[in-house]
């Protein structure tokens, strides 16, 4: 049974919490974080790899402290930070034969994995290259790559996908969805369409607090009857983005039309809208999308 | 034996159960991962497969700069001062090289990745200032058995006056490297290491009495402190690794 459980897990800065009480019971599938910039992901991904001490709550692994288990923990993570380095002088190869090693991979054992994933993630005719040379979306490439060298259990990736571009982004969701069997994923991400396909379990932070957690069915349902569409003049968009959540503004023959996320109807000429994904995350957002 | 025969049919397991049950074994065997626990052996030899060619250079320079130094001096006849004059100065060096190639984690934002492997970063720091502790260690001893050789000083009294400075450059390293993480930070570093040999130098050169017999219950307090404090700045920085203060790591 792989569990991983989060008990009123709080990180403070100072008086500031960063992360204030998350409680969560993940097993096997792919979990999207959303949340905002400064919403708390990243320092509870930090916290669930056991790079960052909680200052409150448990994180458990199957029933036992990861801090108790240790190297037996870290030995079955994957991890890609956000802020991802690398050592530029290394070749990719070498690069992920030296982390390998950190990881207990048997060297032999390891250059057969490295070849695989250098072959998975597109970088198989760069692999005496110096990680210099890379552009961003290659390193970011290397970086996922790395994650999966120990076949984790539990794979953590921090904005995995910024810096790819679309083609790149489409194989990463690819090799996603192929992992996430026997194992535990989560991918905190703000970009709403990269976990809208992969994803079992949405959760959504905001202010170092789980909003909401669940399916992406029960998410869109939350806010189904809080999304509407209206035409207006196209002299007057403005007017009603400063007044409303608008989620999509289109040109038309007809006039333009607002695709608006609110508790209540915007206009008497507007029509409820299947929600999306990125309608829940306007909904949840919109203070933040404001103040930007 | 027809009635038998009919029995024995219905022992047979249930085909479904039977391919469920044999399934879910397949499932668990390939689950089933064998884990590989390296041995010292194994770790030490990652490390030093690791370790980056520029540290090796440095590292060589210095101890062939000691060497030649010290046959130097030999010929020329020179006195204890003579020879500690720049073996201490090398003996910082030698610290300074050492830890200062320890905050490459830092400024290369590797630690946060290094520190969720399997060999942590602390882990990773203890076997390589093993490794390259008892190599510098090691030369230093060689250097002062020769220096008592040629001086007649007593060897222990020798080892003092190279073991301070170095001692004192490994636990300020350790200072600058916690102090300074960022990229930028690693040009604080290096001034800092270089300043930090300067002033042994400067100390060395400098006429005094410290290097009489008189004084050496003031080196052995000096060796003593230095390792203190180089044990506290390891402690220091092993805690704020585990914590994850050092945020943002990188």
């Amino acid at each position: 049974m792989l569990e991983l459980t989060l008990d009123r897990v709080t990180k403070k800065y100072g008086g500031r919490a960063a992360v204030n009480r998350v409680s969560l019971s993940l097993t096997k599938g792919v979990y999207g974080l959303l949340g905002a910039n400064g919403s708390g992901k990243t320092t509870l991904l930090r916290m669930i790899c056991g790079i960052l001490e909680a200052t409150e709550g448990r994180i458990l692994y199957d029933g036992t402290a990861v801090g108790k288990l240790g190297a037996e923990y870290r030995r079955i993570l994957g991890y890609l930070p956000q802020d991802f380095g690398y050592y530029p002088e290394f070749t990719a190869k070498r690069f992920l034969l030296y982390l390998a090693a950190l990881k207990a991979i048997p060297r032999k054992q390891a250059e057969e994995k490295v070849e695989e994933l250098l072959k998975k993630t597109g970088l198989e005719s760069d692999r005496g290259r110096k990680i210099k040379t890379f552009s961003g979306g290659m390193i970011r490439r290397l970086g996922i790559a790395q994650a999966l060298l120990n076949d984790p259990e539990i794979l953590i990736l921090d904005e995995p996908t910024a810096g790819l571009d679309p083609k790149e982004r489409i194989r990463f969701r690819n090799i996603i969805s192929a992992l996430s069997r026997d194992r535990i994923i989560i991918l905190s991400t703000h970009i709403v369409s990269d976990v809208e396909y992969i994803a079992d379990e949405i959760l959504l932070m905001k202010a170092g607090e789980l909003l909401a957690a669940g399916n992406i069915e029960h998410m869109l349902e939350m806010v189904r009857g809080k999304v509407w569409e209206c035409y207006v003049r196209p002299e007057d968009t403005e007017k009603y983005q400063a007044h409303f959540s608008v989620s999509n503004l289109r040109n038309t023959e007809q006039g333009a039309r607002l695709r608006i996320v609110s508790d209540m109807r915007p206009l008497e000429t507007a029509v409820p809208a299947d929600p999306d994904l990125e309608d829940v995350y306007l909904y949840y957002f919109r203070e933040e999308m404001e103040h930007a | 034996m027809e009635a038998l025969w009919g029995r024995l049919r219905k022992l047979q397991p249930d085909a479904t159960v039977k391919a469920q049950a044999m399934k879910e074994i397949e499932g668990w065997i390939e689950r089933k991962k064998v884990r590989h626990t390296p041995s010292w052996r194994e770790l030490a030899f990652i490390e030093l497969q690791y370790i980056s060619p520029g540290f090796w250079v440095m590292q060589g320079s210095v101890a062939a700069a000691l060497v030649i130094w010290l046959e130097r001096t030999s010929v020329l006849r020179g006195g204890l001062k003579d020879y500690l004059q720049w073996i201490s100065v090398m003996a910082a060096w030698l610290g300074v090289i050492a830890c200062g190639d320890l905050g490459r984690h830092f400024s290369r934002r590797m630690a946060e990745l290094e520190q969720s492997c399997y060999l942590n970063l602390p882990q990773m720091w203890t076997i390589r200032m093993i490794l390259t502790g008892t190599a510098d260690i090691l030369v230093l001893l060689l250097c002062g058995f020769r220096i008592s050789e040629n001086t007649s000083v007593p060897f222990i009294q020798v080892c003092l006056y190279i073991l301070v400075p170095f001692v004192l450059s490994n636990g300020c390293c350790l200072l600058y490297v916690t102090l300074l993480r960022s990229a930028r930070g690693r040009y604080g570093q290096l001034v800092l290491f270089f300043l930090t040999g300067s002033i042994v130098c400067v100390c060395v050169v400098t006429p005094s009495r410290l290097y009489t017999k008189a004084l050496l219950w003031l080196w052995v307090v000096l060796l003593a402190a230095g390792t203190v404090f180089f044990l506290w700045q390891l402690q220091r920085i092993y805690g704020k690794i585990r914590r994850g203060e050092t945020l943002c790591w990188n």
